[in-house]
């Protein structure tokens, strides 16, 4: 009964903890919904003047509508959205209750707005206040708005951004001001606005606790139907709510609380495990029960009846009370999650469903353990089989079936079917099957065992005999420890599993301590955001350039990500995994390398602030711009100017130009130009000529120049200085290109891409790629079949290499954008201000942080460990009430031996000889099967902690230094009791 | 109309070694109000007769009828109204939980007999039976002849037809056992049903109307009342049984001729035959010396557990080269007895000297190490491992003496010639009869020469035969080998074999 109820209890303790943890998880994902969108609101626009409803007909409406929704009634809101009111631009709004939208920074709040004097609050934006007739705005006071969520959608990027920050860093046109007053139906109803357009809202906002798994599909079906009455009704509402996003939370927190309940399994497994155990335990007496009953003339009915409410009564005792116990832990589960303990219990555990899941698990309990009882041995070929073997080859068929059929993920989960209740069974089913092997084996392993200790000491011997001779009674031990210490280390294993996983998500996500690239808010390019100097001060930073591409027709891939990397990071980056690649991190910076490929071009000295460049054109005349790559690495044009005749060519640089390089001069076509035929495609203008250069002169002092290690792209062609050139824009060769070159001409750049994409590489292992719109060839020298911050196709090179190439193509498209940062000191909090702050920073301590906050792994953690404390807990005692049951069941013997002329020294060696024996075949048995149980588990279900998809892929991660210790605890703890018990046992004299 | 009526009874068991016959084709009657007394050595088949009588087994083949019906389609709550059953374990046929009130009522409540008449019919029977004073009390309050007594009432408390009992005091002492077998005539006659009482105890056919003798599964010989008249069964095909005492007298061995003479059927050894040489316990011929005068000795000792007093300042002595048996009712304090001379209890007064040193002075390591060097015991629940062989159990209790092992293999060879098992050293015990089991636990006792040999009712579960065996061997053992033997038994044929008999208890068991 002990054994039924603690798996029941974990079990039930299971469910209401996965499905507080799951609440937890929905709450946080609603919180993380952008505070414009989280919320459930309906807008109405119109103009009365034009005859729209008033806001009287519309009100009424649109509360029906979301009556029945939580968070109830909802709060209302107007927006005459940049109206030009008494000649003044206004965002002008009035909310129901203001005080509960604003935080007031100075003066008062408004009172109840009405045309006489509509009092106001300002929040944003700058400029005069409106003067109308027939309303008199009055502001009160200045503040900032609580939450973007009653006029995110319906405001300006830059008022919203202004209702955010206090200030920009860059210039932003001005916003108007937002006047905010208080109550909707006053200002709606204001003639004097009669004639303006207004958006009228009604706003239900979400909060952590507005929707539960047990309720976001009722949830979505109410928003739907609010949707549909609305549209019934006619009118020009639209409803919004983030139920895309609550359905996807929905089903993650659902696909965890499934995984959860892969310990249930294992519980139901521990469950059946001890209904088994204890049914064999109890086979003699229930046989001699029911012999006796059939001497006295009881029939088959009334002796089966007695079976099954014996066992129906301990069956439902130990359910009940285990279920009870579970209800405790699932709510002291939920309370350390941070979750309402009383709400999940409710729909979980002491729900109907679970209450009728606890009423299944007894029935199952009394019907396995009448059928295990009283079933009797069939034989086959001298072998008797019992039902429980039976079931054990049921069972191990499962296994070698749903692995066949491959591994699942969150989808197949969520889905649930076959394959999501198989892999929820998976663990029961392992360890159901080895601990019925384990039974089986042990008689002929002891017998074994005898043979050999024929010359052993005699408490050896006499250890091994006595387990040899009551094989059913040592199996009974030996299976109940492998049952328990193969879930204890799965549990553990799984823990340490999801861990490991965590860790090596967050480092695959973030290789370094810190991840910066450009922000799409601010829109500052990595280089441009601060000096080189700047960034170095932080640590080691890594320039990083990451693209995408394709290969075209590679129809097994859905695009790539082309990562350009300093070779030398390669040896000390994070978030690798020796099954990413054959190869090492050393051999991959090896086979990346491509040698010096620094951009080229004509230096310009650092401090001149003007750039010549004399040319002479006997031809059509010329727009020449020169691009320079900026000292930061930046590309930028420079307009030389008009070049007709003889000419020289001039610009001022400008302060981030100066010591740049000068890449390549773009020569466009200027004026009118003659038409020309080209090849019948009809008549197109055409510029041709020749163009001689000489020398750049920066700061009025030459600077040399080799125009002859310059080449010129479609259109242009030179002979060291001189350049002849024919354009002809509607053949797409619009702008001469005379650029210098550059060292990855006419190579292929190395690569290690992803084995999809070297099975497309053709002969010499070329492989032409599209990044960006652009071609670019590399050579395979390597494959990786995942890289740390790569999803999918990779492609990883030589940052510098790449970088050139791309420059080269097309001048800017091969900007660092990334910096992979070892940072020094504090630099990590460097990092969140001034210059970096505009710049989107990722830290793997924050990556790893989110990733254990997240209440469905910080559940599953949970969940597990508790498992395996729980299960360790089990065992110990097990083992010490069957030590305790053996010595009382077996005092003929021991007085037998006594009797023989054993001394007490010698009975007691050998009893804990034997329970060593014992103890040491189930430690045995419980390491390989929850080791097999672990990589079966690990390898079939692909989920994270969070229930999310693992990149990568978890690896199985025993922490054996934890294991060891717990299980050298457990045998230490079982040997001390044994020594313990044994010895009061042999105290006194034996009658 | 016949109660029971069997026609070549045939019942074959599938063992891992092949095919075995419990029945070979047995032939009986049993009159409607005919008590039949079934007697056969272990291994004849009596027990497999009984549990297809009673429907716990089916038949190979052959005919059985109960009272004019085919005992294989005999509906199971028609069964359960004709017959009463008795076992001869009756601590496992009385749940301990129940009181006697209780167990005799359940048979009654399981064929739904109304509350009141159930309580009146039990406590007609526990008064009957001598146990109106007992109805509150457990199984474990009550003696072996008690409980078997209140098995006998479970049995009959249903008014059956037909009674059966396997072995109803197997495992009581003689005055009980004499008991028993008195109440089951008795009350078979006043019930008015028909008995078949298996048994191997020939006091059981003082109650019988008719005795039949089952062996190898055939119905051998037949007797009238009290065993008298006594004739052989003639089987189907002329098979005739006789007995092993008459053909060895007539000097029958292997081979006997059969012939008519004059209207009678005579049969003669056949030329040439030589007479078997009955097999006797060997000895090895020496003599150890005796220990001079008493082994041991009990002085004054009384032994209590909690208010109970087993033993009340006993005297006794037990010398060398002599065998002593203790005998006295069940609960007289016989097994106690053996266990203060093995140090394996502690006395509440008095004296027990063992070798001349006092037991209760001693630790109960040097006690073991006393038993290790000097006494055997043979106890009621051997401890032989099943899975060893004859030698090999014998020299794990050589090695739990603290014999080397090179000291093991020829002592233990020689304890098992001993007691006449050499050519079944080998053999795993598993497969050796109860007699032969109970021969090794000797020979392991004896293994070690121990000066004193302790053994606590070795023929319980014997039949005649082995009983006779294990008797004359205890008696030699003393004789031949010097040691001083001390039995515990109800045993008439240890008993007769003794120099000397302690008897303990007077009283009755109630």
């Amino acid at each position: 009964m002990l054994g039924i109820g603690a798996a029941a209890a974990v079990l039930a303790g299971i469910e209401a903890a996965g499905l507080a943890a799951g609440d937890r998880s929905l709450g946080r994902a609603v919180i993380s919904i952008d505070a414009a969108d989280r919320g459930v609101r309906v807008d109405w626009s119109g103009i009365p003047a034009q005859g729209s409803p008033a806001f009287g007909a519309v009100d009424p409406v649109a509360r029906q509508a979301l009556a029945a929704l939580p968070g109830g009634p909802p709060t209302r809101a107007m927006l005459l959205r940049e109206a030009e009111i008494g000649g003044a631009l206004t965002d002008l709004a009035a909310i129901d209750d203001v005080g509960r939208w604003v935080r007031l920074r100075s003066g008062r709040l408004p009172r109840p707005c009405t045309p006489a004097r509509c009092e106001v609050v300002q929040l944003a934006g700058t400029g005069r206040l409106p003067h109308l007739a027939g309303l008199n705005v009055m502001r009160v006071g200045r503040g900032s708005i609580a939450s973007l969520f009653p006029f995110g959608p319906l405001i300006s990027s830059p008022t919203s951004r202004s209702i955010l920050t206090s200030s920009s860093r860059y210039h932003q046109p001005a916003a108007p001001p937002f006047l905010l007053a208080d109550g909707v139906a006053r200002l709606a109803t204001a003639r004097a606005l009669s004639s303006f357009q207004r958006t009228y809202s009604w706003l239900l906002p979400l909060t952590a606790s507005s929707v539960h798994p047990w309720s976001s599909d009722g949830f979505v079906t109410r928003v739907n139907r609010a949707r549909s009455d609305l549209e019934a009704g006619g009118g020009a509402f639209d409803l919004q709510a983030p139920t895309d996003q609550i359905v996807e939370a929905a089903a993650t927190a659902r696909v965890g609380q499934r995984r959860l309940l892969l310990l249930g399994g294992a519980a139901v497994a521990l469950l059946l495990g001890f209904v088994v155990l204890a049914a064999v335990a109890g086979r003699r007496e229930a046989h001699a029960t029911a012999r006796r009953l059939d001497r006295l003339g009881a029939r088959a009915l009334q002796i089966g009846l007695l079976d099954g409410v014996e066992a129906t009564a301990v069956a439902v005792l130990g359910v009940a009370l285990g279920w009870l116990a579970g209800v405790g832990l699932g709510a002291a589960a939920s309370r350390h999650l941070g979750d309402p303990a009383g709400a999940a219990l409710a729909h979980s555990a002491v729900s109907g469903t679970g209450i009728g899941l606890a009423v299944l698990l007894a029935a199952v309990a009394a019907v396995v353990l009448v059928l295990t009882r009283r079933s009797p041995a069939l034989s086959f070929g001298g072998a008797s089989v019992t039902v429980v073997d039976a079931l054990a080859l049921g069972a191990l068929l499962a296994i070698l079936l749903g692995a066949l059929r491959g591994d699942t993920d969150a989808a197949s989960l969520d889905r649930g079917g076959g394959t999501g209740v198989f892999l929820l069974l998976l663990p029961g089913l392992v360890v159901f099957v080895a601990a019925v092997a384990t039974a089986r084996l042990l008689y002929p392993s002891l017998r074994l065992l005898e043979r050999l200790a024929r010359s052993a000491p005699t408490p050896a011997r006499l250890a091994v005999i006595s387990l040899a001779r009551s094989p059913g009674r040592a199996a009974i031990v030996v299976t109940f420890l492998v049952a328990s210490l193969a879930l204890a280390l799965f549990a553990s294993a799984y823990r340490s599993t999801l861990g490991q996983g965590q860790s090596d998500e967050a480092a695959y996500a973030v290789p370094r301590d810190a991840l910066a690239r450009e922000s799409l808010d601010t829109l500052v390019l990595v280089p441009a955001a601060a000096s080189p100097s700047a960034y170095r001060r932080l640590g080691d930073v890594a320039p990083v350039l990451r693209l995408t591409g394709e290969v075209s027709g590679l129809i097994s891939s859905q695009g790539l990500t082309l990562l350009g990397i300093p070779p030398a990071t390669l040896p000390r980056l994070g978030g690798w995994r020796g099954d990413f690649s054959s190869l090492s991190r050393s051999e991959l910076a090896r086979r990346i390398a491509a040698g010096p490929s620094a951009m080229r071009g004509t230096r310009l000295p650092a401090g001149a602030r003007t750039l010549e460049l004399p040319a002479e054109v006997r031809g059509t005349p010329l727009d020449v711009k020169a691009t320079v790559m900026t000292p930061r690495g930046l590309f930028e044009t420079l307009d030389l100017g008009l070049a007709s005749g003889r000419t020289t060519l001039r610009a001022q640089l400008p302060r981030p130009l100066r010591g740049g390089l000068v890449v390549r001069l773009s020569l466009l076509r200027a004026g009118e130009l003659p038409l020309g035929t080209n090849a019948g495609l009809g008549a197109q203008p055409v510029s041709a000529g020749t163009l001689r250069l000489g020398d750049f002169r920066a700061g009025g002092r030459p600077v040399p120049t080799d125009f002859g290690s310059w080449t010129g792209g479609p259109g242009v062609h030179a002979t060291g200085s001189s350049v002849r050139y024919l354009l002809t824009p509607d053949t797409g060769v619009a702008i001469g290109v005379f650029r210098a070159r550059q060292p990855t001409d006419g190579r292929a750049i190395p690569a290690v891409v992803s084995p999809a994409l070297a099975d497309a590489a053709g002969r010499d292992s070329l492989l032409p790629v599209s990044i960006e719109g652009q071609a670019l060839l590399l050579r395979v020298t390597g494959v990786a079949s995942r890289f740390p911050t790569i999803q999918g196709d990779l492609v990883v090179a030589d940052r510098a290499a790449v970088s050139t190439a791309m420059n080269t193509i097309v001048p800017g498209t091969g900007v660092t954008n990334e910096l992979w940062i070892d940072a020094r000191g504090h630099s990590l909090q460097a990092l969140r201000r001034p210059p970096f702050d505009v710049l989107d920073v990722s830290t793997r301590r924050d990556v790893l942080a989110g990733l254990r906050d997240d209440p469905l792994g910080r559940g599953a953690v949970l969940v597990l460990g508790g498992a395996a404390l729980t299960a360790l807990v089990l065992a110990l005692v097990g083992v010490l009430l069957a030590l305790t049951y053996d010595l009382r069941d077996e005092r003929g013997e021991l007085f037998d031996l006594e009797a023989q002329g054993a001394e007490p020294r010698t009975l007691l060696r050998h009893l804990r000889l034997r329970f060593a024996l014992g103890l040491g075949f189930g430690v045995a048995g419980g390491i390989v099967t929850g080791v097999i149980l672990g990589a079966l588990t690990v390898g079939l279900v692909r989920l994270t902690a969070g229930a999310g998809e693992p990149v990568p892929p978890l690896e199985l991660a025993i922490d054996w230094p934890l294991v060891g210790l717990a299980l050298a605890g457990f045998v230490a703890a079982a040997l001390l009791l044994a020594f313990v018990v044994t010895r009061a046992r042999l105290r006194g004299t034996p009658a | 109309m016949k109660a029971i009526e069997i026609r070549d009874l045939f019942r074959v068991y599938s063992t891992p070694d092949g095919d075995a016959a419990a029945l070979q084709g047995l032939t009986l009657d049993v009159g409607e109000h005919e008590l039949v007394v079934v007697l056969g050595p272990s291994g004849s088949g009596k027990t497999t007769l009984l549990q297809i009588v009673a429907g716990h087994e089916r038949a190979s083949a052959g005919v059985v009828r109960v009272f004019d019906r085919d005992a294989r389609r005999l509906p199971a709550r028609d069964r359960s109204r004709i017959v009463g059953y008795v076992d001869q374990h009756y601590e496992r046929a009385l749940a301990p939980e129940l009181t006697v009130r209780e167990l005799v009522a359940l048979p009654l409540e399981l064929r739904g007999v109304p509350a009141r008449a159930a309580a009146r019919r039990v406590d007609a029977l526990l008064e009957r039976v001598g146990l109106g004073g007992r109805g509150d009390a457990r199984r474990a309050e009550l003696s072996g002849g008690e409980q078997q007594r209140v098995a006998l009432c479970a049995g009959l408390a249903h008014e059956p037809t037909l009674l059966l009992a396997d072995e109803p005091t197997g495992e009581l002492d003689a005055a009980n056992a004499g008991r028993v077998y008195r109440l089951i005539g008795e009350l078979a006659r006043e019930e008015g049903c028909a008995a078949l009482i298996v048994s191997h105890d020939q006091a059981s056919t003082a109650i019988a109307d008719r005795v039949v003798q089952i062996r190898d599964g055939r119905l051998a010989a037949e007797s009238g009342p009290a065993g008298n008249g006594a004739s052989i069964v003639v089987g189907r095909g002329g098979w005739l049984h006789l007995p092993e005492e008459l053909l060895a007298r007539a000097g029958i061995g292997s081979h006997a001729i059969a012939a008519l003479e004059e209207g009678r059927l005579v049969v003669e050894p056949a030329a040439g035959e030589e007479l078997p040489v009955a097999p006797e316990p060997r000895v090895d011929g020496r003599v150890r010396p005796a220990t001079e005068g008493a082994v041991a000795e009990l002085r004054a000792v009384s032994k209590r557990y909690g208010a109970t007093v087993v033993l009340d300042g006993l005297d006794a002595r037990f010398d060398a080269g002599r065998l002593m048996v203790v005998t006295g009712p069940s609960g007289s304090g016989k097994t106690t007895l053996l266990r203060l001379v093995a140090g394996l209890a502690v006395q509440t007064s008095g004296e027990v000297v063992v070798l001349g040193r006092e037991l209760s002075g001693l630790d109960r390591t040097a006690r073991a190490r006393l038993r290790a060097a000097s006494v055997g015991v043979v106890s009621q629940q051997s401890g032989l491992v099943p899975f060893l062989g004859a030698q090999e159990n014998v020299e794990l209790g050589l090695a739990l003496r603290g014999r080397p092992a090179e000291e093991r293999h020829a002592p233990a060879l020689e304890a098992l010639k001993a007691v006449g098992l050499e050519h079944r050293a080998g053999q795993r015990v598993s497969r050796l009869s109860s007699g032969e089991q109970a021969r090794v636990a000797l020979a392991r006792a004896v293994a070690a020469r121990p000066a004193l040999l302790l053994a606590d009712e070795p023929t319980s579960r014997l039949d005649e035969a082995n009983a006779l065996e294990v008797a004359l061997l205890l008696a030699r053992l003393a004789r031949e080998l010097g040691i001083a033997v001390v039995c515990a038994t109800h045993d008439a044929r240890v008993i007769d074999q003794a120099d000397e008999e302690l008897a303990l208890g007077q009283e009755a068991s109630s």
